[in-house]
Order: C-alpha cells, then structure tokens, then sequence
C-alpha cells in the first residue's frame, strides 16, 4: 500500500514536472518566434472581430518573403485569438492599383503597407484614418522627420498623422571592382561626385569595353526617376521645392538650371561617351542588375536588397559599395521604403492599430524592414539587438545608415505617380532620343506639371 | 410524338403542329435566362459605369465625383498621346491582322498540303498561339536583349552588325519588334481557322480545276479562295478586335515606350487610370474606342449578311 501510494506520489509528481516541462517549452517556442519582443497589446481578448492587412513582397528576397510570413500567419494571429485575422501579399507592381480600386470603392482591407510614393494619393484623398501618438502608443519622435512628410496631408511637415514609416531606405552605389582594376581605376576609390562617375564610365568603356554605369531610362518606371533625381539634386534640381526643409510643394522647379545639367550629365554618357549600356531607354532595375551581375556594368545605383542578392547569387563577385555621388550643390537620394496606413471607414480601428503596434515592435520592425530590403523605422528597432545581428549579415549596411539622412521626398502630391513615373521618365527619354535638348525638355516637363497641378 | 404538317397544308394538325413548335421554342428560353441575366448583368454594369464615369471629373485627390459635361472626352481628344496612341494602335491592328492573314493563309495552305505528319506540323505551329502572353513577352524580350539576346548574337555572327541593336530602346524598331511578337502569338489562330476552311473544300471540285488545267495558284484564287471568303472575313474580323484591344505584350515588353512609340490605347487608358488616378478620362477614353469599335463591328455584320454569290 505503501509503495503504492509512493507510487502514485512519484506518477503524480513526475507527470507534473512533465506537463511543467511542456509549459516551458511551448513557451519557449513561442518565446524564440517573438524573440525580442514584448506582447504589444495588453488586454488582447478585448481586440476581436474582423481584420483584413494587405502587405506587398519585394520577391523573391527570401528571408523577407519567410519574416512576412511569421508576422502574418503566426505572431500576429496568436496574439489576438478572439480576432479573425487575414491577410494578403502582394506583388510590388499589383499593390497599388488594386488597393486604389479597393480603397475607392470604401472597400477591404482594413490595414495596407504601401511604398511611400503611393501614400500621398490615399492620403490626399482621405482614404486613409489618423494615428494619434497617444492611441498608438508609440512616441512619433521615434520615426525620422522626412519619412512623416509622407504621411500628412499634402507633404506638410506638421499637422496630424494619417499612417506611419514602417520602413526606410536609401539606394546606394555598387561598383565592380574587377572591371575598376582593369580600367586602370583604383577599386578602393568609388566616384564621389556625379563628374567622376560620368569620367569613370567613359574611362572604363574606353578601356574595358564593359558599360561604365548601368542607366535606368524605362518609360513608365519609377526605377528611372529613383535614379535620376539624386542627380538632379546634387546639381540643385527639385522638381516642386523637396529641397527645402519645409516644402511647400506648390512651387514648380523641374524647369530649373539643376534639372538641365543633370539631363546633360544623362546625354553626355549616353549619347556623347556612349559609356552606358545601349538598351537605357528600355531598362529598368532588373534589367541593369542582370548586366551587373554578368559583369557587363561596372556601376550601378540600387536598392540594399540588391547587394544581398548579389552576395547569394554571385558571391566571388568583387563588389565595392559606396555612397550615391554628390554634386556641385548638395549629395542626396530618395528617401525610399514604406508606410502603413488604415483604411478611414475602417470599423476595427483598435485591431488594426494592434497590428500597427506589432508591426513596429523592435523585434518585428526590424526583421521585416531588413525583410524589405530596407532598414526598421523606429528609432527602437534600429538599436535593437535583433538589428545589430541582421546588421552584420546584410552587406554595406553601414553604407546605408550613413545615406539615410541625405534621402529626399518624392514629390508628396496625389498627382505624385504621374509626376514620377511619367513625366520624368519622359522628360529624360527626350533627351536621350535626341529630340530635345536638356533646357527644352526641362521646360516642357515643368510645363506639364504645372498644368497637372492646376488640374 | 411531333406529327409535322405538310407545308402549306392549312388543317388543324398543322396549327397544332405550329402552336407545338412555338412551345418548344419558349420551352428552352427559362433554360437560358439565368446565364442570359448574369451575363448582361456582368457586361453592363461596367459598360453603363463607364459611361456614367466618363462625365464625372474624377479628381485624384478625393473620391468624390462630380458632374462635368464633355470636358473628359475634349481633353481625351486634344491630349496628343492619345490620338498618338490611337495612330499607334491603327498601325498595330492594320500590320498585325494583315500579316496574321498572309502568313496564317500560307501555313495553312503548307500544312494542307502535306501528306506526313500533318498533325504533329499543326500542333508545331499552333505552340505560339498556345503559350501565354506574359510568357511570350519575356521570352521575347530576351531574344531582343542588347547584350546577350539570341537575334543580337545571330546578327553579329552573321557580320550585319559591329554593334548589338537595342530593339525595344529604338524609336524606329521598338514598334515592329513588340508587333512581331503579336503576330507570332496570333498568327497561328488564323492558320487554324484557314485550315479548317480548306479543309471543307470540296475535293471534287479542286480536282476538276486541275483537270480543266489550272495552274495551282490559278486553282487557289479561283476556287478556294470563293470558299475561305467567310472564313477570311471571320478570321480577320476576330483577329481586328485581339490585335486591338492587346495589352500584355507592349505593357510587359516596353511599357509604352521609348517616348511612347509603343503605346496603343489600351496602355493608354491603363496609365490614365491607374498612374494618373484619372478615373473619368479613363472612361471618355474608353467610350471613344468603344466607339471605333462599335462601328467596326457593324460593318463587320453588313459584311457578314451579305452572301457571296454561288457559295453555300
């Protein structure tokens, strides 16, 4: 009897050290999915109903592919169990005019992530709800200053919040270093200035017979302008007035004397030197990121996502990385990434605020930033500890934090897309076709905003 | 059992016979009518919205609309890419269908022909016509490609050219080269509906032309040709709308460009919609071509009434 009540003593406590271990490790499971960050929403049973997120994917980037994933389908939905979560990802280019439809027709989703370029249109058409800092819960001074523009109505650089950066990046320079060395070039000597990269070009054309500098004209691209305008700037163009520190983006600077010297450096390499590869005016990023990679393009401007592509896929490429040329005027680049928004008939704003919440936690904001091919927004996540381990992984990284306070605005105007992805692809297709000289096209391209603007 | 009346008869068994018909005719009509009210209903909400839209100022900045008159469509006809892309367009219907015509005739009239491996020949020439158009444009954009692309390498091997010729970056190329793409995509649809044409030719009476001494060209003008008539006037009516309404190929192969030498209006009126946010003059667009086509297509019933002469 005795042993058998032993027996049942030791059954009993071992089954509860067992039932305690599984405890532990369940959570510790759990605890290893939200490493390194805090539940966000106390009080979680309260977050309930529907919730639709739509999200975009800058394929096929497979680290930022899987943290989506994890943050969509695991994280989130385990944090709010009485909520019916579901969630959509998207291709770069479907983004927009499916949510523009969905949004205009007052439709789903609740919560979408857009490229910053597109957040002026939803914005300005109030499609989208306020954030305030206190309902968030999220200090704003976390988030840089120029990233906010893109989220007040009109570009302004006060006034209430209508989503928030969940992501930002700046492009940067690559190089061959190679194709430098057989060029006679110094391949720990990157151009730094845009006067150098059009002479490098030239030099290593004339010396190698590879392409200088891979350019990006495509009509219909905002790859083209992504490129173009560092340019424009460093010279002193602005296309309204993004160079100032508060712009107004009601004065129109795309006719100015900046634009034209950029359009003639532009002309210079493609017409005169001919040191840029000759398929430009139909190039886009991947179409230069193919030569590249070949070895066919000595330089190229392009997103830190690309150096990790280049690292995977060619990784004895000698590859140098380097910040975007200055100019006579200033050095600068376009403040790229994303924002999150939610939808203003949304009618599960406490949910999709706790999204928001979660999204920008440390942990998540910078896994699914870096995801991005770009850096975490919040001030939090970039110290996080998680940042410093992608940090280290992620090539010229250091590269990019440096560059990040150079970023300038695209135009924050709803006419903005058409400004970007039209009329200044075309303004550069002018010149390089050889039917308008820089100062012409300029000036017709100012023309056409104007008359945009005024509607 | 249906008893039929003599024609002409007049007696009460043919009214009952008539009467009888009459319902069996109406019989089929509940049949039909849910596919018949999901198909208007799905073709004309968008058709009468457009419409609707298409005198609505749409400002991107808010969602709200407001009546304003014609001012859409005089801005759709005074914008100089428009009519550009509508010329463009023009060029592309014309030199497609007519070149789909021509080569889907002499592919046809080759696979007719042949005694072997018929099938396997038609199935060769019907791959293009099969594979999707995304997948055809990238493929094609490779065979275009400056630096590594197959027609490049052909040209340079050949020693026609010392410098690769970018085909999509050139004003004068862009348009043939996105245009051959289409007519190698749709020519094929027009060799099977010609072979199938063919086929249907009496062979008596091919025969009888050979014995009366014709030529084989004299034989295809003179008596094949009477008897493909509808088919041609089908295939290419058939042929006129595709190649007009395309969009997949220029948009994934140029987007329109350089300096909108690719640009047809169906790219056209996606820019303006969905880079522009200019919802309503979108739609006057829209209803424009709606317009050219409307009267195409009427034209295209005339042609079609019209029976030519001595042919069943």
């Amino acid at each position: 009897m005795a042993d058998a009540a032993y027996s049942r003593r030791q059954t009993l406590r071992t089954a509860g050290l067992g039932a305690a271990g599984l405890v532990m490790a369940s959570a510790l499971r759990r605890g290893a999915l939200a490493a390194g960050s805090q539940d966000p929403m106390p009080g979680a049973a309260a977050v309930a109903g529907r919730l639709e997120a739509w999200d975009w994917s800058d394929a096929p980037y497979v680290p930022g592919e899987e943290a989506q994933a994890d943050f969509y389908t695991k994280y989130f939905p385990s944090l709010y169990k009485n909520l019916k979560f579901s969630s959509t990802i998207l291709g770069y280019t479907d983004m927009l005019p499916k949510l523009t439809v969905a949004w205009r027709a007052s439709n789903r989703p609740d919560v979408a992530r857009v490229a910053i370029a597109w957040s002026p249109q939803f914005v300005g058409a109030d499609q989208c709800a306020e954030i305030t800092e206190q309902e968030l819960g999220i200090p704003f001074d976390q988030f840089l200053p120029g990233a906010l523009l893109s989220v007040r109505r009109d570009g302004a650089g006060t006034g209430p919040l209508y989503g928030l950066p969940t992501n930002n990046e700046v492009m940067f320079l690559l190089y061959n270093k190679a194709i430098f060395s057989s060029a006679g070039l110094d391949p720990e000597k990157p151009p730094a200035t845009w006067e150098d990269l059009a002479a490098y070009s030239k030099t290593i054309h004339d010396k190698t017979g590879n392409y200088g500098y891979g350019l990006c004209a495509a009509q219909n691209n905002g790859n083209t302008p992504f490129r173009f305008m560092p340019a424009a700037w460093a010279y002193g163009g602005q296309i309204f007035d993004e160079l100032s520190p508060h712009p107004t983006w009601r004065t129109i600077g795309l006719g100015d004397q900046g634009t034209v010297a950029a359009l003639a450096l532009y002309n210079r390499m493609f017409n005169i030197d001919k040191s840029v590869q000759p398929s430009a005016l139909s190039d886009n990023e991947s179409n230069v990121e193919t030569l590249f990679l070949d070895g066919k393009v000595a330089m190229c401007i392009d997103h830190p996502s690309f150096a990790q592509q280049v690292r995977q896929l060619k990784p004895d490429l000698p590859v140098g990385g380097a910040m975007v040329p200055s100019g006579p005027v200033r050095r600068a680049v376009v403040l790229g990434g994303s924002n999150i928004h939610i939808r203003a008939t949304s009618t599960n704003k406490a949910a999709a605020l706790a999204l928001i919440r979660a999204y920008l936690s440390p942990y998540w904001n910078a896994r699914l930033g870096t995801g991005a091919g770009s850096e975490a927004s919040t001030a939090a996540a970039r110290r996080s500890h998680e940042q410093g381990l992608l940090s280290k992984e992620i090539p010229f990284n250091d590269i990019v934090f440096k560059m990040l306070p150079y970023g300038v605005n695209v135009p924050l105007v709803a006419e903005g897309a058409q400004i970007w992805n039209a009329i200044v692809p075309q303004m550069i297709q002018e010149v390089l076709s050889g039917r308008s000289t820089p100062k012409d096209a300029a000036s017709a391209a100012a023309g056409q905003v104007r008359e945009l603007m005024a509607g | 059992m249906t008893t039929l009346a003599e024609p002409g008869s007049g007696t009460p068994a043919a009214f009952g016979s008539l009467r009888l018909r009459w319902g069996e005719r109406l019989a089929g009509y509940p049949y039909v009518l849910p596919a018949v009210l999901v198909v208007t209903a799905v073709m004309s909400y968008p058709f009468v919205y457009s419409i609707y839209l298409s005198f609505r100022a749409t400002p991107s900045y808010t969602t709200r609309t407001h009546f304003n008159g014609l001012a859409n469509y005089h801005a759709v006809l005074h914008d100089p890419i428009f009519l550009h892309s509508l010329l463009t367009t023009v060029i592309w219907t014309a030199g497609s269908t007519i070149a789909d015509l021509l080569l889907g005739m002499g592919a046809a009239l080759l696979v007719d022909r042949l005694r072997w491996f018929r099938g396997p020949a038609r199935a060769a020439l019907m791959l293009p016509y099969i594979v999707g158009y995304v997948v055809a444009s990238y493929a094609w954009l490779w065979l275009y490609q400056a630096e590594y692309g197959l027609l490049n390498d052909l040209l340079a091997s050949s020693h026609l050219i010392s410098r690769p010729i970018s085909f999509l970056s050139s004003l004068t190329w862009a348009l043939p080269a996105v245009m051959l793409v289409n007519i190698w995509k749709t020519a094929p649809f027009a060799m099977i509906m010609f072979l199938a044409g063919l086929q249907a030719v009496p062979e008596q009476t091919v025969l009888a032309a050979g014995l009366d001494g014709a030529s084989p060209a004299r034989a295809f003008l003179e008596v094949k040709l009477p008897y493909l008539r509808r088919v041609i006037v089908i295939t290419s009516i058939v042929l006129t709308f595709q190649n007009f309404n395309t969009f997949t190929i220029p948009y994934i192969m140029t987007s329109g460009g350089p300096l909108n030498r690719t640009e047809i209006v169906s790219n056209y009126i996606y820019d303006v919609a969905f880079t522009n946010l200019n919802f309503g003059r979108a739609a006057a667009a829209s209803v424009v071509v709606m317009i050219i086509l409307m009267l195409f297509a009427i034209a295209y019933a005339g042609s079609l009434s019209r029976r030519p002469p001595g042919v069943v």
